[in-house]
């Protein structure tokens, strides 16, 4: 009996766990630049659960995308600890956070970063092969997946374009399409529509919201857009390096 | 798969700067091939000259006659039949011609020059040297001629013609003074030099009775065989069977122990071409990691997209290692293609080296006059081929791993 | 023009790596310059001061038809001065020229000696005149043992020479000759000196005697087969050969008598001279090779500031100016280039010309060929390479940049503004 209840206490412990992908404890980061420090974050706690839809904004310099970086491995904390999936990324090296950040994460960011030699096809098809080709493992149908997802973000028919012969709405659809090809546990998107028109803006975020119900994909992203907060299921406000609101709708 | 095809699309994404680039490998390539098929081309030149005129491809001789300031009149000997069978026996046999080789002064009015007499058994010479086709005036010896056969340059100096008197003086076996007197018979004029000046034919049985030696004791038998190179083998296992199972006292000597200034000439000519190459490949090195720098740095958003997206470091110094090698391909295949049609021409047209040089090889005393033909080296191909490619991708390392290692949140925001 | 250097100069700081890689680009090409000009350099200097030292002078006076007989050694040729008036008053004329620093006159002829064991050394011997010869310093230097030959029976040998005859310095040796007349003669010697040059043909065949015993000797009295006549400088020889010519002209009237400057007497030193002036081209072409790194930086510049000039040149910057940038940017990387490459090919060059270049391989080639060359290198140091081969690379190096920095200044102020990166 007591063993039984023990297990399943810890089991039920393990799910809480499970649930928050993300969480900060008491997170700053200070950017030594030569005779100034930058105090970007000035502690920050914070806990994502999985399945979250979570938009970061606050004014320019306020620290968005320096949040962003740490929440996606990208960087380390100068204090406090960051723990994504259960690894904290303190402890790991430069390739264990890469290791991290290709099973784990998808990116998009404002200026897209599509590989201008690949076809948008080839772009979300490379972020799927990046995985087979570290572990072994090919991975299953990767042509189908590739071309259902771009289909899903509305590129059905402009596979085999460059980038170079895309829109900048369609670029980020397609960088979107590459951040959730691997399904990965969560998206992060730096300013996504910082360079695209309202009603583009308005499709991209539309398309994420179908992904995060569909795919139960954690999804945070940062803005200053007043509009694009409209979609948020939660929100957080940040200054100075402080999560200074946060609400939840 | 991807690595590669990224970085080969890469490599044309700036065609100008990669086709710059290797062209300075291209030229690197090109030249050392031509260089190449040039210096062989000289040294098979002189090789054959030295061969088809003076040392034939193997000489047969008293050890002691190939040793310094021995006068060659103390080591005659008569080759016996057992001999000559076993050199007939050799594979890739073509003739033999004995020899009698003794120094003497020409003289020619009131001028004297020394020489190197060379008593030759007509018929049997001819099969194995080439100078009775470079008669350029007269005839060549007969059996029992007392008539001297000289090169240009010697009648040149002495102002010598076809029919002229000329005297040899010469010290005797006992050590007296002796001279033999005739006419000159022809006048040649050869590709190699030391036969135009200090070498003077006679007939072998003419001289034999002026020098008081029987007709049949010579100093060298000279041997032609079908290829030079497998003579060069044969030369020793020749000497073994005539010292070994003859109990003879003779030491073979090939071609190529008489030819020791050509030999190093080869060894220099091949540092000096190696040293030139390894410049230009410097210079295309040096370009290649000017390339790497300016590209990784053209791509830096991507680079930090691609960390971001998980690669390792490693997968990205891939990229750019493929691309260098593309690079380096890309140059040796041009290199060596122009290298190709550069020796096609030279083997099949030739270059003149009174162009380069006028009369001076003459001067020199290289044995190399007229027109010289290139030879195909494929592996000259293969091994510069190879080295433009491993000096692309090894002076690309450094850079890639350079651009590999930059932070991903700079790259991506590009600061 | 201060201003576009400061400008210049920002923007190469902007990105470090990439104007070191170009810059280093332009040293190694400029020490390859610097680097292969001292070994040539050094080459042909140390040939042709060989040559003049031992056989040409600064021109070379003989009989003309002396030119293809003088390796049978002849007698039939020797200067006996002008209309026949005898050697020592031609010798006083020429010393009179302007141009003549020194005179040394030589008698060549050929020699036997009967040694044991009928063996018979062929060899060249000299007369010298022991004053000239002194002044010209070559002979004295030389000398490892013993001294020069001053009068009478005296006589210096060659180190392999002596060899041969197997004596020894205060040793007697006879050797045999033949004379003008054609008569065979004998005559004995006191060995007084040897001399050492390092070269065999010199070592192994010659020896010297005192010019007016040869003379007596070979019945040429007042007479010689060469003359060498120096100036101050090698570089005056062919003032030095107008004013012989003239001299002879007036003075004998024939063309008996030929002088020629040391460029034109030997035809190995007219093929070097002729391909130094090949290697000029050679030269511009590796800077070329390294140019090829700069034109790509600056051309990777251009485009990363391909707004920034459309704005420029939409607000009235005249293209000339932007051509100018430019090219002050590419100048500029020139010029540091080609700085630390002379600075570092002139550290090689100091070096090796102590040091030398010793390879084995050419070493062999060269014993085995008749040519006057050191069997190793010894690169020249000297600020005139350092301050040509800097001229060259900055020179090259601007000009080239002239290209890309055109085409920055031909671009159109309206596609460079929308230019999308
Ligand atoms: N690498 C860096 N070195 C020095 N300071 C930095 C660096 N990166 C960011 N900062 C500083 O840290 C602070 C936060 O920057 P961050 O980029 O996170 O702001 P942000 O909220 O994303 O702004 P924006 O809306 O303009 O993108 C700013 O004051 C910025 O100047
Ligand atoms: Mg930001």
């Amino acid at each position: 009996m007591l063993v039984v209840s023990l297990n399943s206490e810890k089991k039920i412990n393990q799910k809480l766990e499970n649930s928050v992908l993300v969480s900060l404890d008491s997170v700053k980061k200070t950017y030594e630049d030569g005779k100034i420090s930058v105090r970007a974050l000035r502690g920050i706690d914070l806990k994502i659960a999985e399945g979250e839809f979570t938009t970061v904004y606050g004014p320019s310099g306020s620290g968005k995308t320096t949040l962003l970086n740490l929440i996606g491995a990208l960087d380390k904390p100068s204090e406090g600890q960051v723990k994504i999936n259960g690894s904290i990324i303190n402890e790991l090296d430069r390739n264990g956070l890469a290791l991290l950040r290709r099973d784990n994460i998808g990116f998009v960011f404002q200026s897209y970063n599509l590989i201008p030699v690949l076809t948008a096809y080839e772009n979300v098809e490379f972020a799927l092969k990046i995985s087979s080709s570290n572990n072994g493992n090919p991975v299953r149908n990767s042509k189908e997946r590739s071309a259902q997802i771009l289909e899903q973000v509305g590129l059905g028919d402009m596979l085999d374009r460059r980038p170079n012969e895309l829109s900048g709405g369609q670029k980020q659809r397609v960088a979107i399409a590459r951040a959730l090809v691997k399904e990965p546990r969560l998206v992060l998107a730096d300013e996504p529509t910082a360079n695209l028109d309202s009603k583009t803006s308005k499709e991209v975020l539309e398309i994420m919201l179908e992904m995060n119900s569909k795919l139960k994909t954690t999804f945070i992203f940062s803005t200053h857009d007043p509009m694009v907060m409209e979609y948020a299921g939660r929100l957080l406000e940040i200054r100075d390096g402080k999560i200074t609101r946060e609400e939840r709708r | 798969m991807y690595l590669s095809k990224i970085a080969l699309r890469n490599l044309f994404r700036r065609s100008g700067r990669t086709l710059i680039i290797a062209g300075v490998l291209a030229f690197a390539i090109f030249f050392a091939i031509i260089l190449e098929t040039f210096m062989a081309g000289m040294m098979e030149m002189s090789f054959s000259n030295i061969i088809d005129f003076d040392s034939a491809h193997l000489q047969i001789a008293r050890p002691e006659l190939f040793a310094d300031n021995e006068d060659p009149l103390d080591h005659l000997f008569t080759p016996t039949e057992e001999v000559l069978t076993e050199i007939e026996k050799l594979p890739g046999f073509v003739a033999t011609t004995p020899v009698l080789d003794f120094s003497a002064n020409m003289l020619a009015g009131r001028e004297e020059y020394p020489v190197r007499v060379r008593a030759a058994a007509p018929a049997s010479f001819k099969e194995v040297f080439r100078y009775q086709d470079y008669l350029i005036e007269g005839d060549f010896l007969q059996a029992g001629d007392s008539g001297l056969v000289i090169g240009m340059n010697l009648a040149e100096i002495l102002d010598l013609q076809v029919g002229d008197f000329y005297t040899l003086l010469f010290r005797e076996e006992g050590g007296s003074l002796n001279t033999i007197q005739g006419e000159i018979l022809g006048i040649a004029a050869t590709p190699e030099p030391g036969m135009n000046l200090g070498t003077v034919i006679i007939d072998q049985s003419f001289a034999a009775s002026a020098l008081g030696v029987s007709s049949s004791e010579i100093n060298q038998l000279k041997v032609k065989m079908t290829d030079r190179h497998s003579a060069v083998a044969r030369s020793e296992s020749l000497e073994k069977q005539l010292t070994g199972s003859l109990a003879k006292d003779f030491q073979v000597n090939s071609w190529r122990d008489v030819s020791d200034m050509l030999v190093a000439m080869e060894v220099w000519g091949q540092l000096e071409t190696y040293f030139i190459v390894a410049l230009i490949l410097l210079v295309g090195a040096i370009g290649i990691i000017n390339v790497v720098v300016l590209s990784s740095l053209e791509r830096v958003e991507e680079i930090g997209m691609m960390k971001a997206m998980g690669l390792s470091e490693k997968q990205i110094v891939k990229i750019f290692s493929i691309e260098a090698s593309g690079l380096g391909v890309i140059g040796g295949l041009i290199g060596a293609g122009l290298g190709a049609v550069g020796t096609y021409l030279l083997v099949n047209i030739g270059f003149d080296l009174q162009l380069l040089y006028g009369d001076i090889t003459l001067e020199l005393g290289i044995p190399i006059l007229g027109t010289i033909y290139g030879v195909w080296k494929p592996q000259s191909f293969i091994i510069f081929f190879t080295l433009a490619v491993t000096v692309a991708l090894i002076s690309s390392l450094i850079p890639s791993y350079w651009a590999a290692r930059k932070d991903p949140v700079d790259a991506i925001y590009h600061r | 023009m201060k201003d576009l250097f400061k400008i210049a100069w920002r923007n190469l700081n902007r990105n470090k790596v990439r104007t070191v890689i170009a810059i280093l680009a332009i040293t190694t090409v400029v020490a390859i310059v610097v680097f292969s000009r001292g070994l040539i350099l050094g080459f042909s200097d140390n040939t042709y001061d060989l040559y003049i030292d031992n056989n040409l002078g600064h021109a070379r006076i003989i009989q003309s038809e002396y030119r293809n007989r003088e390796a049978l050694l002849s007698l039939d040729y020797g200067i006996d001065g002008f209309q026949g008036a005898g050697l020592e008053n031609m010798l006083l004329e020429i010393k009179e020229l302007e141009e003549t620093e020194y005179i040394v006159p030589r008698l060549k002829f050929g020699a036997l000696y009967g040694g044991q064991a009928n063996e018979m050394v062929r060899m060249a011997g000299f007369g010298i005149d022991p004053v000239a010869e002194k002044r010209h310093g070559l002979l004295l230097e030389e000398i490892n043992r013993g001294r020069m030959p001053e009068e009478g029976n005296e006589i210096l040998v060659g180190v392999g020479l002596l060899d041969k005859l197997k004596a020894d310095i205060g040793d007697q040796v006879t050797f045999m000759f033949t004379n003008y007349y054609q008569s065979l003669q004998g005559r004995t010697f006191t060995i007084v000196g040897v001399r050492e040059s390092g070269f065999s043909e010199f070592d192994d065949n010659f020896f010297y005697l005192p010019l007016t015993t040869v003379q007596s000797m070979l019945g040429m009295e007042d007479q010689a087969t060469e003359i060498m006549v120096f100036s101050t400088s090698r570089d005056r020889a062919e003032e030095l050969e107008e004013s012989l010519a003239i001299l002879f002209q007036e003075r004998d009237g024939t063309d008996n008598y030929s002088a020629l400057a040391w460029q034109r007497t030997d035809p190995i030193l007219e093929l070097f001279l002729e391909m130094e002036s090949i290697f000029d081209f050679i030269y511009i072409a590796i800077i070329l090779m390294g140019t090829i790194a700069v034109i790509s930086t600056l051309k990777m510049i251009i485009r990363e500031r391909i707004t920034e000039i459309g704005m420029m040149s939409a607000l009235g910057l005249k293209p000339r100016d932007i051509l100018k940038i430019f090219t002050v940017e590419g100048a500029l990387m020139g010029i540091i280039g080609s700085a630390f490459g002379v600075l570092s090919g002139g550290l090689i060059n100091l070096y090796l010309s102590r040091a030398g270049l010793h390879v084995q391989a050419y070493a062999d080639t060269i014993s085995g060929m008749d040519v006057l060359v050191e069997p190793a290198f010894y690169p020249v140091f000297n600020l005139e390479n350092l301050l040509v081969s800097f001229i060259l690379g900055a020179t090259v190096v601007t000009i080239t940049c002239l290209w890309p920095a055109r085409s920055a200044a031909r671009l159109d102020p309206v596609t460079a503004l929308h230019h999308d990166s």
